[in-house]
């Protein structure tokens, strides 16, 4: 944990509610977390604060979060930072599509908390 | 081929193309050149069919197969879904040689329906996913994680309640939506008076809120308002646009609703609210009906909308042979006028 209590997450997620829930469960795991609520601001975000892991909606207005993935391994420092997609059940080719653009990991809504917190955790030691 | 008989293949609306065994094409209806522009006798098929499956099922057919079926997209003047049925026939005139006759029903009706149906079902499906993502999540936050963090759990139950709300308001719309639409075919005989309703809906929207009550002003003269109606469903339609017009303008701005008759035409009455917010881009207006269509879906959410309020509207003015329609310009507001056919006062 005193590794991981340093490590950043960024939270790209435009509904209210699921952006407290995640935030709650990563800072009580004691990563810092920012939150976002478009893809245009995740890009924004991303510059400035560099977070060492992304959890990303798939559904996001304006920008889609496979933009933001793509436009994230572009930029050369977000070549390797891992990405954590949110996608609905059943979308089969928006995963692979996800995994095209460079995607390391898929979360199918509704989700299990400890299960997700198991996969950042996994993904954060990994890099 | 007899004269009569051709008269009646360009009776047919469906088009119908005969070819001979070397798939030259040897007749083809009214409807089939209308819809084949560039066709002419003695073509071959293939100059105006590119489609590979319906060839090589008329080949089949020309052949010695039986009757059969594709389903093929055809780029005509528009690109348009077709069932087509290959049949064998003989010609007397050639001697009974072996021709195949194609007739092209227009299925793309069927497939836009289905089309829609899909996207519906995927709309619902994500709308609904959204707040049950938040409950399951914060149900197993507040057994594990933040159990016995007392601060956290009244926040998540605030925020569940809300979810929770999202969900049931979703079901009644989309239950309001289909009985709506099993209704469609009778229209309403009752007569009411557009007055009573919007009266009945400012008393309510307004509430013990003074403040918001004195934002609506509201200039309809009791008695010269009368159409055919249902009371319930025309109730729902100012309310939702009542609503609409407080939601999406700046706080303290007027909500004026009007009535009038319609202009060159005293069999409609038209029911006009105006606001003085947003505005909407042309670009959106032609899309407001459609089901879940939101401009700002943030901005709709947070303040509690489903995305249906406008669905729901024109279905219900469906039903009253009535019709919507909608003005606006950024930045100076939007007037939403109903026109509802008007009762007979004689
Ligand atoms: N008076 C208005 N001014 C500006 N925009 C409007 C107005 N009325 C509707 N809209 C836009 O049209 C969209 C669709 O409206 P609709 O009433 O169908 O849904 P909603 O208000 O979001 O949700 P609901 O009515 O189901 O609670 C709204 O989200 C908003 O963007
Ligand atoms: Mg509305």
């Amino acid at each position: 944990m005193t590794e991981s209590a340093k490590q950043l997450v960024l939270v790209v997620e435009d509904e209210p509610a699921q952006a407290e829930l995640l935030r709650y469960n990563l800072e009580k795991n004691g990563w810092r977390v920012v939150c976002v609520d478009s893809g245009d601001d995740a890009l924004l975000m991303y510059r400035e604060t560099m977070p060492d892991l992304v959890i990303l909606d798939w559904m996001l207005p304006h920008l889609s979060g496979i933009e933001v993935c793509s436009e994230i391994r572009k930029n050369e420092n977000g070549a390797h930072v891992p990405i954590l997609m949110l996608t609905a059940r059943g979308q089969e080719e928006d995963r692979l599509r996800g995994i095209d653009v460079g995607a390391d990991d898929f979360i199918v809504k509704p989700y299990s908390v400890a299960d997700l917190m198991e996969r950042v955790a996994r993904n954060l030691i990994v890099n | 081929m007899k004269k009569s008989v051709k008269s009646i293949l360009n009776g047919l609306v469906v088009p119908i193309l005969i070819v001979d065994g070397k798939m030259r094409i040897s007749y083809m209806n009214a409807a089939s050149m209308a819809h084949f522009t560039n066709a002419k006798a003695d073509m071959l098929m293939s100059d105006i069919i590119e489609n590979q499956r319906c060839l090589t099922a008329t080949k089949r057919v020309l052949d010695g197969d039986p009757e059969t079926q594709v389903e093929v997209t055809l780029q005509g003047v528009v690109p348009t879904s077709f069932r087509v049925n290959v049949a064998p026939m003989t010609v007397e005139a050639e001697k009974d040689a072996l021709h195949a006759i194609l007739s092209f029903e227009d299925i793309s009706h069927i497939r836009e329906a289905e089309q829609m149906r899909h996207d519906f079902v995927a709309n619902v499906s994500h709308e609904l996913r959204s707040p049950l993502t938040a409950l399951v999540g914060f149900i197993e936050t507040l057994q594990g994680p933040a159990k016995g963090d007392a601060v956290a759990a009244e926040r998540f139950l605030g925020m569940m309640e809300r979810e929770s709300d999202r969900m049931a308001r979703l079901i009644d719309d989309l239950l309001s939506l289909s009985k709506l639409q099993a209704r469609e075919r009778d229209a309403p005989s009752a007569v009411v008076d557009i007055a009573d309703v919007i009266n009945d809906i400012v008393v309510s929207l307004g509430g013990s809120n003074e403040h918001l009550r004195e934002r609506i002003k509201v200039s309809i003269v009791k008695g010269e308002t009368k159409v055919i109606g249902d009371k319930n469903e025309l109730g729902q339609v100012f309310q939702n646009l009542i609503e609409n017009a407080i939601k999406y303008s700046p706080d303290g701005s007027d909500v004026v609703v009007t009535a009038c008759a319609a202009e060159k035409s005293d069999e409609h009455i038209c029911v006009c609210v105006t606001d003085q917010g947003d505005g909407i881009d042309p670009v959106h207006i032609p899309r407001l009906t459609e089901r879940f269509y939101r401009i700002d879906k943030g901005r709709s959410r947070a303040i509690g909308g489903t995305g249906l309020g406008l669905a729901i509207v024109k279905h219900i003015l469906i039903h009253h042979r009535g019709s919507l329609k909608i003005k606006s310009k950024l930045g100076e507001g939007s007037t939403f006028s109903v026109y509802l056919p008007a009762a007979q006062t004689a």
